[in-house]
């Protein structure tokens, strides 16, 4: 890939350190980036450029000549990384209110432009039961096709991810630092997986560390990519919220998993609920949500035991349950339930078949 | 004088023949019978000397010593009286003896003279040494099917001894009825069972494939409305089949159809409370079959499995394996044909409840016990294990119309017609060395099978008998292949799925 001026004015600018939306914002970044960044790299200081920024000015050029010296198309290519602007082929912020300057992608570029997409969203402390909901909810959506988009934070987003990862199926992160910064820790070995088999997306460019705003941030992105949002489990605050909050702005659809009045971690999702987000008891509900019929080249009565995946995360049922409602096909449902259990994803106990947590 | 008569007297399923010798002498007064006789056979002094008066012959005050020969063979039943009865009046000369050559008979006497069935009819009627047999005419139309005799059957003395004297006329010769195929006993359609996809699948299975059938699930799940839909799913009898079902019921004093010969398979159900030989057989002299014998070529249904006696259970792995149940007594010992599909049902443990840990009230200890009575071997001949479940009622009444038992039957009959072509009667009874003839794997089912078999899910007989089942999973959902068209991972996986593991049938204990 080669690097031309307005790809690496954007990456610059999204790079360099000190540079927060307001600030962007204040150096008209975002109407005009290259004339923003030859700017900065000449050391020319706009009409605009006040009080802090300007006392910060002088950094800021430094940074931009810096980042001008790096050798930045070998460092992509190296982790295997591509810078998308506006007018890429499949730049999927055309009509975002907030698009980012640039996204740095890593993995599976196709991902962007798979539909259907479902952002998996919640807590990054979440309970047991959360997490079962987050991990079956991705493996089913995703074994019928839809891509699951989340932030690859502890708690729900790990969940989320791993549970499409684990049926071989698309998942998108979007994450808070540069994509060669694997953050947090516990997540590094998701991290290396999803840019291998999902699709890592940052709206920063490499090297660039996490930070605490960054993180709200991103979440619009997550809103973006996602026809809906889905909250698993959301405290009476934190960042899922805000993620759906995006998600209402731009005009998606928001969802969210019903929990125990009793349950701190489903203060937040409980309180959506009250204010009109349609109940996410199972993938079948997400399908509703998403107003389709799943059949994404599958047998329909397959799919329709996908549906069912939400049943026995349910609290287990019965074969003949099962095979009634995978269209009554009974070798073709128990192929697919013996694949499930072969898989470690169900499992038998007595005569119900439950999901193994 | 001295008369002779040919009759029979029956051990297990077969026919032993037995001359009545009767002699009339001087002596005191009085009727002797020798030749090992048991009581029911000694009565018959008491039973034939009432007909003989009520029909209306003389009673003379002769010496009478009737000898049954071969002498060592042990005596039983009724079925001696007529024959008695026919020799006394011969060699009392109240009956010429040309009126009687060549013909023999069976049948037990009421006092009234009435000539009245015994068991074993047919075998006797076949051990009878004479070109014509009378025999009783309840019980004729299955003696003259399966009887290589010309077979008359009577109803009483009386009249049979008045032909007899008028020129020797014997009584109207029993043609054999040509049996109805259609005519099924009532035992139910399949159209009834609603809503329990995976049981119909069982039935369906096992009618195509003759396996072995295990239905786990609580009281009120219709078991047993399973089992008599599986016979009736399952193809008539083969005449050869028939001719010996026809044996073993006549001998096991069952009643037979009108038109005497068994032709339709037959549903035996015996309660786990019932003797050890009435279940294995080998009772009384004779050595009576039991309903493991009388279910030969049809369905034995054992409820509530664990219930039965573990000696009952250990005595059914040979029938299992080798279609036959040996008999011995002190004495005598014989072989009773049990060849049968077996179909049992069992609570998932003993409370019965089942639905996982939270359901069940059971102790471990509880669990273990019923486990250990139903260990490995037994439980392992069952190619299929499925659970049942009780319907939903909803959607026993709103659910869609299943399948009748015509639809299903139609599917089977094609399954067996493959079966055939590899030289069986049913898939499950393809032999070891014929595995990789009929069930070869393409690599995907191979590795399927692998991983089950590293799982745990398979022991190695598991692996045979899976390879039987998944074929018949093929063959029904293809049955225009080739007999021998390799078995895909589907099939073997669907297999899979009807074969519970082991540990859940158990209760997972």
């Amino acid at each position: 890939m080669v690097l031309d001026d307005e790809r690496l004015a954007r990456l610059g600018l999204v790079t360099i350190e000190g540079l927060w939306p307001r600030r962007l914002e204040l150096l008209g970044a975002l109407d005009d980036p290259i004339g923003s960044w030859s700017a900065l790299l000449d050391g020319r200081r706009p009409a605009g450029v006040a009080g802090r920024l300007a006392e910060a000015w002088p950094d800021l050029v430094r940074r931009a000549r810096a980042f001008q010296d790096r050798e930045i198309e070998a460092e992509l290519r190296a982790i295997g990384a591509e810078v998308l602007v506006p007018g890429d082929d499949g730049w999927p912020f055309d009509d975002d209110p907030e698009p980012p300057l640039a996204v740095v992608v890593r993995g599976d570029r196709d991902l962007l432009n798979r539909r259907p997409a479902v952002a998996l969203v919640g807590t990054r402390r979440p309970t047991g039961l959360g997490r079962a909901v987050a991990d079956e909810l991705g493996a089913t959506l995703a074994e019928a096709g839809v891509v699951i988009v989340s932030g690859l934070a502890l708690g729900i987003d790990g969940a989320a991810h791993r549970g499409a990862l684990r049926v071989g199926g698309g998942t998108i992160a979007v994450v808070g630092s540069g994509v060669d910064r694997p953050y947090p820790a516990r997540h590094g070995e998701l991290w290396d997986t999803i840019a291998e088999d999902g699709l890592l997306v940052s709206e920063y460019g490499l090297g660039v560390p996490p930070a605490r705003w960054r993180f709200p941030a991103r979440n619009r992105l997550i809103a973006a990519l996602a026809e809906s949002t889905v909250v698993v489990e959301s405290q009476a605050r934190g960042g899922a919220l805000s993620t759906a909050a995006e998600a209402l702005e731009r005009g998606r659809s928001v969802g969210a998993v019903p929990g125990s009045v009793r349950s701190p971690a489903s203060d937040g999702t409980n309180a959506l609920l009250v204010d009109g987000a349609a109940p996410v008891r199972g993938a079948v509900d997400v399908f509703d949500l998403l107003g389709i019929t799943p059949s994404v080249g599958r047998d329909a009565a397959v799919v329709a035991l996908d549906l069912l995946d939400a049943e026995v995360a349910r609290g287990g049922c019965t074969i003949d349950a099962l095979v009634a409602a995978a269209g009554g096909d009974v070798a073709e449902a128990l192929v697919e339930i013996g694949r499930r259990i072969a898989a470690g994803r169900w499992r038998r106990n007595g005569t119900v078949i439950e999901l193994i947590p | 004088m001295l008369a002779k008569v040919p009759s029979a007297v029956v051990t297990g399923v077969s026919g032993t023949p037995v001359l009545v010798e009767v002699h009339a002498g001087r002596g005191l007064p009085g009727l002797t019978i020798v030749g090992l006789p048991d009581a029911s056979c000694r009565e018959a002094r008491d039973r034939v000397r009432a007909a003989l008066i009520q029909s209306g012959f003389d009673w003379k005050d002769t010496r009478v010593t009737v000898n049954l020969s071969p002498s060592e063979v042990r005596k039983q039943g009724a079925g001696l009286d007529l024959p008695i009865a026919l020799g006394y009046l011969v060699a009392t000369e109240q009956v010429k003896p040309a009126d009687l050559a060549g013909v023999g008979a069976v049948g037990e006497l009421g006092l009234d003279g009435s000539i009245r069935a015994v068991p074993g009819l047919v075998c006797l009627a076949e051990a009878t040494a004479a070109e014509h047999v009378i025999v009783p005419l309840d019980g004729a139309p299955a003696a003259a099917r399966i009887a290589p005799r010309i077979v008359h059957g009577a109803g009483d003395l009386k009249s049979l001894v008045a032909g007899l004297c008028a020129g020797g006329r014997l009584p109207a010769v029993v043609e054999p009825v040509v049996p109805r195929h259609d005519a099924r006993p009532d035992l139910g359609d399949l159209a009834d069972v609603r809503a329990q996809p995976v049981a119909r699948f069982a039935l369906e299975l096992a009618a195509a494939g003759g396996h072995h059938l295990l239905l786990v699930g609580p009281p009120g799940a219709g078991k047993t409305m399973l089992a008599r839909r599986l016979v009736g799913l399952l193809p008539p009898l083969d005449p050869a089949t028939a001719a010996v079902v026809t044996r073993v019921h006549s001998a096991a004093g069952l009643r037979l159809p009108a038109c005497g010969l068994v032709t339709q398979p037959p549903l035996r159900a015996p309660h786990h409370g019932a003797s050890q030989v009435g279940l294995i057989g080998g009772g009384g002299a004779t050595l009576r079959p039991g309903e493991v014998s009388a279910s030969h070529g049809g369905v034995l249904f054992l409820d509530e499995l664990g219930e039965f006696p573990p000696v009952v259970l250990d005595a059914l792995r040979q029938p299992l394996e080798e279609g036959l149940i040996r008999v011995a007594r002190a004495g005598h010992a014989t072989t009773l044909p049990a060849r049968f599909q077996l179909v049992a049902a069992m609570n998932p443990c003993p409370c019965g409840a089942g639905r996982g840990d939270a359901g069940c009230r059971c102790t471990s200890a509880a669990r273990g016990r019923y486990a250990r009575r139903l260990s490995g071997p037994l439980l392992d001949r069952f190619d299929l294990r499925v659970e049942v479940q009780p319907p939903d009622p909803l959607l026993m009444l709103d659910g869609p119309p299943e399948e009748s038992s015509d639809a299903v039957r139609a599917r089977v009959d094609r399954v067996r017609a493959l079966a055939a072509e590899r030289g069986v009667r049913a898939n499950a009874e393809i032999a070891d060395h014929e595995l990789e003839r009929w069930t070869p794997l393409t690599d995907d089912a191979r590795r399927d099978l692998e991983s089950a078999l590293r799982s745990g899910l398979l022991t190695g007989r598991g692996l045979r008998r899976i390879r039987l089942l998944a074929r018949t999973v093929q063959d029904l959902r293809d049955p225009v292949a080739a007999p021998d068209v390799p078995l895909t991972a589907a099939s073997v996986m669907a297999a899979l799925g009807m074969r519970m593991p082991m540990s859940t049938v158990v209760g997972a204990a």
